[in-house]
């Protein structure tokens, strides 16, 4: 330990730039594979979660690219006659409707969200889980029922926590309503977006609210049509299909198309292996670039040391003692850099706090949640095989200069 | 200015004897001669240089672009938070250069001021040397960036910051003065 002290105090830090230097470009290749695995991971999660909506025998809609859609001129009637088809038909259909903002104080000052989902599209996706009460109830009627159930978000619980009923106004049905605090969510629930698999929203400022029936017949002409926009139609035939895609072109003179599992696998596989194409070259690229410079820097300063590492060997230090405390040196460079990570991904997490920004803010260590200690644990695994690569080098370097020559320096 | 000019320009700025060099006539060919420089750092610095051009263009150049995958654009988004710092920390190669080769120079400069040099025209030799070098990758890295049609803010930064290290460097050579 005393000599490894030495070392540090009187070799490395003694030319401290180089140090630094040597550090922070470390730190850049740490921070390129940080985020690389963050996305791997995110996109993982999001394919995961499309997998579970994308059944046999369903269709996913999506508004045809080419196709604009002149929502001022469309009206409640049009899109309720668009679920009564649905009735008709009797075609089961699950919804998911977001954004909608609810005035609920809460202690975090943060800006609540209403996300509405009906049984189908809760059976189908597995995202949803609850660390306290009871499973969502969609059997009630908003005509006559004046209390809905609903769940809170992790962040929510301390303002209202399970049983709490409070009267607010509903942004969706546009009246009064009393909500009954139904469930707490686990922390860190979250939903991956569709067309961009590794962007991720969380509900831990969120209220799921259970929606059936009725409540779509009383909700306002947004929500109506913010439901259609990913309406999945569950065990139908693709006549059915058809004839429904019809009718919304009539309805809202819009073209929707109706994928079917085969169809959305071979989209989504495009996308997520098109997608991690695109990170390996990116992160391969750069990889290569930067582990050359951090290499390149590293044999430098090894020629600005020589001296001293030569004069430590002829005095009787044995290359497997240097060895290990290279091995240390680097060691220590890359535990400060993963501190330096870590803090700023903490630091980035909690600006979403700061902003008050309630679709991102995070709970965990530091607001770190699982994607992120796994790719710290990349970057640890790549800070193993770079030291070694370094070291080894440094040490073929060190072998190459005669002990005698080196001293002289 | 030619390079020449640049030369006694840089002589003036770090107080030396100009009128002694234009008696002397040290022209390019004594730059040249007299350089601190092998041929294989040139090679290594024009290439950290042209490397941190590269970086900082490609960098604003996938930013002009209209990226159609909404997959790569939010994974890009991530790095151009933090453009002005990655690049910076990406010109740390430049001074880890630097230092290695004034360093390892340090031998050198004293037998130059033994047989008569003095450390002012060798300071000067590498200040202009390194502006030459830098100058003609900015140079380079500008016309580059005009072509792709790319912000030249961000390089002109760079360059700044390339002029610092190599006037920090400069400071460096000049301590061997004292020993």
């Amino acid at each position: 330990m005393k000599i490894f002290n030495f070392f540090i105090k009187k070799i490395f830090l003694r030319r401290v730039v180089i140090a630094v230097s040597i550090l922070l470009l470390i730190l850049l290749s740490n921070y390129l594979i940080f985020i690389s695995s963050r996305s791997v991971v995110s996109t993982m999660q999001g394919y995961e979660e499309i997998k579970q909506l994308n059944q046999k025998n369903s269709y996913i809609a999506n508004l045809d690219p080419e196709s604009d859609i002149a929502v001022d001129r469309i009206t409640k009637d049009n899109t309720q006659r668009l679920y009564d088809h649905l009735k008709e038909e009797a075609v089961r259909y699950g919804i998911l409707a977001e954004g909608f903002v609810i005035d609920m104080p809460n202690s975090q000052d943060m800006e609540i969200t209403c996300s509405y989902l009906n049984k189908e599209y809760y059976d189908m996706n597995k995202q949803f889980a609850i660390s306290q009460g009871e499973e969502l109830d969609f059997g009630y009627d908003v005509d006559d029922s004046p209390v809905i159930p609903v769940w809170v978000g992790k962040g929510l619980s301390e303002s209202y926590p399970l049983g709490t009923v409070t009267e607010v106004y509903e942004p969706v049905l546009q009246r009064n309503v009393t909500l009954k605090v139904q469930g707490i969510l686990e922390p860190n629930i979250a939903h991956s977006n569709m067309y961009s698999l590794s962007s991720k929203q969380y509900y831990n400022f969120s209220v799921i609210v259970p929606v059936n029936e009725g409540f779509i017949r009383n909700a306002d002409i947004d929500f109506q049509l913010q439901s259609l926009f990913d309406i999945i139609l569950i065990d139908t035939t693709k006549d059915k299909v058809d004839e429904f895609a019809a009718t919304i072109q009539d309805e809202l003179g819009a073209k929707f198309n109706f994928c079917t599992q085969e169809e959305n696998f071979e989209y989504f596989d495009d996308i997520f292996f098109s997608s991690m194409k695109i990170i390996l070259v990116i992160t391969v690229v750069l990889l290569v670039i930067l582990s050359g410079i951090a290499v390149w820097s590293s044999l430098s300063s090894v020629r600005m040391m020589i001296k001293e590492f030569t004069i430590n060997l002829f005095v009787g230090m044995q290359y497997s003692k240097l060895r290990k405390i290279l091995y240390g040196y680097h060691g220590l460079l890359f535990l400060v850099n993963l501190l330096i990570l870590l803090g700023i991904t903490a630091h980035s997490r909690h600006g979403n706090w700061v902003r008050k920004d309630s679709y991102f803010c995070t709970f965990g260590f530091c607001g770190l949640i699982s994607m992120d200690w796994i790719a710290l644990l990349a970057v640890l695994v790549f800070d193993i095989i770079l030291g070694a690569i370094l070291v080894e080098l440094m040490m073929w370097r060190i072998k190459k200069v005669p002990i005698s020559l080196g001293v002289l320096q | 200015m030619s390079s020449t000019n640049n030369y006694h320009f840089a002589v003036i700025m770090m107080g030396g004897p100009a009128g002694r060099v234009v008696k002397k006539g040290i022209n390019m060919g004594d730059l040249m001669k007299k350089s601190l420089f092998r041929n294989i750092d040139r090679f290594e610095l024009i290439f950290c240089y042209v490397l941190c051009f590269a970086f900082s263009i490609a960098f604003d150049y996938s930013r002009r672009i209209n990226i159609g995958s909404d997959y790569l654009r939010s994974f890009l988004e991530q790095f151009y938070e933090h453009q002005g710092a990655i690049t910076m920390l990406f010109s740390l190669v430049i001074v880890v250069f630097h230092c290695r080769m004034i360093q390892s120079r340090k031998t050198e400069v004293r037998c130059r001021i033994l047989v008569g040099d003095t450390i002012r025209a060798v300071t000067a030799r590498y200040f202009c040397e390194c502006l030459v070098m830098s100058g003609g990758a900015f140079a380079a890295a500008l016309i580059t960036a005009l072509a792709v049609r790319t912000s030249v803010l961000h390089i002109v930064c760079l360059f700044g910051i390339m002029v610092l290290y190599i006037l920090i460097s400069s400071g460096m050579v000049r301590r061997f003065e004292n020993i």
